[in-house]
């Protein structure tokens, strides 16, 4: 099944040279270990579990806390799990995102994009080894990288 | 060593509640951080307290913003946490685009070791970390840049020749890199040891040379580079002896175009190991030529 997108800027891709107040603010601060979510802005190491590091997504891109997700950066590695996705798919952080999953084929490019900034929000189709997953692709930072959470 | 670990020791640390706000996490995550990764890990005072390292606690807070979990930020923070200039710390530098920061370090560098063993420690290890890494190429490209100036910066200060030996080097380095940098490394450090260095391309015409040849009246050819072709070298050992010099011919990092066995003998794969190299071979001639 091809991406979809499911909101975002729209239209042309290249509507926008640089990034504007217009663009919609990551709002949502998440820990990249225990997956709690906390509005305003939060320290940079998680009180709740002191194992993540607290990043920002657009709100409702994660559907609760502790969900399953992987923070990859645009060079298509693993740069964090969370524990729900370290549960699903062992211990994955560092490694290549293509060995771990797999499915559609856009999957690379929507990543290259979220991880350099774009807004958009896309759902893919995923596999886990012999098992479907959804997948939702969403930039988040900082530093810059691609959050795929694993719905 | 044991001086470095008595300064340690004599420095006063900071407090677990101080580094635990320095952090902005609470006492106890600090002390899991400890038990659970062994970093950082602080000294204990005479009454049993921690007491945490600054250099440990500031690498830890930037390399926090800098990646996406503790673990990770824990690894970053213990590489560059190894003392002034490491290898680690100047990557941090290109990663920045910061010639200042890199000009820094290796000073910090040359406050604790000679310019070769920052050369070889530092520079060209941080070079290789930069060039080992995918989609950084803009990072590695502007590390080479700034390590290019910089070792010409050091050769142009380094005292004249002190011996009358005189090593031509031919590069066969094609692109800007590693490769080119190990050469320019070579070229000063054989300048510092006092011999005469004239650094010219593989590819030269014939005639030019023999010029070069004549101005230098090398000891020894070093043939440097990954990118000779049999045939160049082929040509330029030609050129060199219809001149009627006997200098010998000897290579810096594997540069023999052939794989397996060859006569040529090689100077080492460092700097310092091509000097040491060099002086044995021309120190023993005249001994050699006294007995004979």
């Amino acid at each position: 099944m091809p991406a979809r997108p499911m909101y975002g800027s729209g239209g042309s891709r290249m509507n926008r040279l640089a990034r504007t107040d217009a663009s919609p603010k990551l709002s949502v601060h998440f820990c990249t270990h225990c997956g709690a979510l906390a509005d305003g802005a939060p320290q940079r190491v998680c009180g709740a579990c002191g194992l993540g590091v607290m990043l920002s997504c657009a709100p409702g891109v994660l559907p609760r806390a502790g969900a399953a997700f992987l923070v990859i950066k645009s060079d298509l590695r693993i740069s964090a799990a969370s524990e729900a996705a370290e549960r699903m798919l062992g211990e994955v952080s560092g490694a290549p995102l293509l060995d771990v999953v797999s499915g559609d084929p856009t999957l690379p490019r929507w990543l290259g994009r979220a991880a350099m900034g774009s807004q958009r929000v896309v759902s893919v189709a995923l596999r886990v080894g012999a098992r479907r997953v959804n997948g939702r692709i969403a930039a988040c930072g900082d530093p810059p990288a691609a959050l795929l959470v694993l719905v | 060593m044991q001086a470095a670990s008595n300064q340690r020791g004599a420095l006063s640390g900071i407090r677990t509640n101080a580094a635990a706000e320095l952090l902005g996490v609470s006492p106890n995550t600090l002390r899991s951080w400890e038990r659970r990764f062994g970093y950082p890990e602080p000294r204990r005072s005479a009454g049993g307290h921690r007491q945490y390292e600054l250099g440990e606690l500031e690498a830890l807070r930037r390399a926090l913003l800098e990646t996406h979990n503790i673990s990770s930020a824990i690894e970053v923070a213990r590489q560059r946490g190894e003392g002034p200039g490491s290898a680690h710390r100047l990557l941090e530098a290109f990663d920045r685009f910061d010639d200042a920061l890199a000009d820094r370090f290796l000073e910090e560098s040359l406050s604790l070791r000679s310019i070769e063993r920052t050369v070889e420690e530092i520079l060209l290890p941080a070079i290789e970390l930069a060039a080992d890494r995918e989609g950084r190429e803009a990072e590695h490209e502007f590390g080479c840049r700034w390590a290019t100036g910089w070792l010409h910066a050091q050769r142009r200060v380094a005292a004249p020749a002190t011996r009358p030996e005189g090593v031509l080097l031919f590069d066969s380095s094609r692109a800007l890199g590693d490769e080119v940098l190990h050469v320019q490394a070579l070229e000063l450090a054989l300048r510092r040891a006092g011999f005469r260095v004239l650094l010219l391309s593989v590819e030269l015409a014939q005639e030019r040379v023999a010029r070069a040849m004549r101005a230098l009246d090398p000891t020894a050819l070093v043939l440097c580079g990954s990118g000779a072709t049999l045939d160049a070298v082929g040509r330029l050992v030609y050129a060199v002896r219809q001149m009627g010099s006997a200098a010998p011919l000897l290579e810096y990092r594997g540069s023999m175009p052939v794989t397996g066995n060859h006569s040529v003998p090689s100077l080492g794969d460092l700097p310092s190991d091509a000097v040491r190299h060099m002086r044995a071979r021309i120190d023993v001639r005249p001994q050699a030529r006294a007995v004979s």
